[in-house]
């Protein structure tokens, strides 16, 4: 369940940006969860819908990227993608996968609402 | 409407409250283990046995992580060193504000070891660093071997794997082989202690990897 201790900091994250930007409200922001992070991503987004109440991001859309795991065979040095609970190489069948990317999580943009421009 | 970007890991508050700790435990040259494992694989049992064979050489001290009770640092107590419990109510981990809130409970200087048991959970606890120096997992031979295929990141992120109740081998289909292969293929340089907490097989290799792990970062204290 920590799903929303995650939230909770993506919240506090989307809000310092926002007002950073001057911004009146939050519509959408944009996620990329690893297939390795450890990360539910309905989980994430259950936990989103109640952590965005009463913040900047209330009526903000959250949108997840699965990202996922990229791995390098030591053996024959195969590289692409792999399944998380199936650590073998798909090319020489050896047990000896290095994780590159897929273990990460990160907010990777929001949209906001400003004030309306002075035309 | 316009669109930012922003490019934040998410997990930035937890590293930054574990990087805060862990210049604590360099400067303080106090080794810190965060011990992880499920419920039931003898994390408890192992720590009795270690606290009670290196108390008289360092200076040792126990977090106990639970949902809730104190049973666990109540247990850790009786051998003579101080236990703090943390309970986490619902949370599944602990974090790196949790440990930061409690180290006041400590005088670090006079400390050589603090261990972090960790609350029984193969996944959550494996997400968050706490500024600890080594990631240990208890993985228990009665759980089954396929359990780094089920946990990788568990799996992934530890620097030992201590594999417990090797007594019971005889009784239970557990392939050791298996297993460590399974474990290694997640992570390549992981260390492999076979022990029977219950025994005391195997627990003289476990005492050698952290006495060497202790004297190591003393070596290199600052204060």
């Amino acid at each position: 369940m920590h799903e929303l201790s995650i939230a909770v900091d993506l919240i506090a994250t989307i809000e310092d940006t926002a007002r950073a930007h001057q911004a009146t409200g939050v519509s959408l922001a944009i996620v990329e969860v690893g297939a390795l992070s450890g990360v539910v991503p309905d989980a994430l987004s259950f936990a989103f819908e109640v952590a965005r109440k009463g913040s900047l991001a209330a009526d903000c859309t959250l949108e997840i990227k699965e990202v996922p795991l990229k791995a390098r065979c030591s053996a024959c040095q195969w590289e692409g993608e792999i399944e998380p609970l199936n650590p073998v190489c798909p090319s020489c069948k050896e047990l000896s996968m290095e994780v590159l990317s897929g273990r990460d999580m990160r907010l990777v943009s929001i949209e906001i609402d400003e004030e309306k421009d002075h035309a | 409407m316009h669109e930012i970007n922003v490019g934040a890991d998410l997990l930035a508050s937890n590293d930054a409250a574990a990087l805060h700790n862990r210049e604590h435990f360099v400067d303080h040259g106090v080794y810190v283990l965060n011990l992880m494992s499920s419920p039931g694989a003898g994390k408890t049992t192992l720590l009795e046995k270690t606290v009670q064979a290196l108390r008289e050489r360092y200076r040792i001290a126990v977090i106990e992580g639970d949902v809730q009770t104190s049973e666990d640092a109540d247990r850790i107590a009786k051998h003579g060193v101080k236990a703090v419990q943390i309970n986490t109510g619902s949370a599944c981990h602990l974090d790196a504000r949790m440990i930061d809130k409690n180290l006041h409970h400590f005088d670090l200087d006079q400390l050589d070891m603090l261990i972090i048991e960790n609350v029984g959970n193969l996944v959550c606890p494996a997400e968050f660093d706490l500024g600890e120096h080594d990631k240990v997992m208890v993985l228990s031979v009665t759980e089954g071997h396929d359990k780094p295929k089920k946990y990788p990141v568990m799996f992934h992120v530890v620097r030992a794997m201590v594999l417990n109740k090797i007594d019971l081998l005889p009784h239970v289909d557990f392939d050791v082989d298996l297993a460590i292969r399974s474990a290694r293929a997640l992570n390549l340089d992981l260390d492999v202690i076979k022990v029977s907490a219950r025994s005391g097989e195997g627990l003289e290799d476990w005492y050698r990897w952290l006495e060497e792990r202790i004297e190591r970062v003393k070596a290199t204290a600052t204060k």
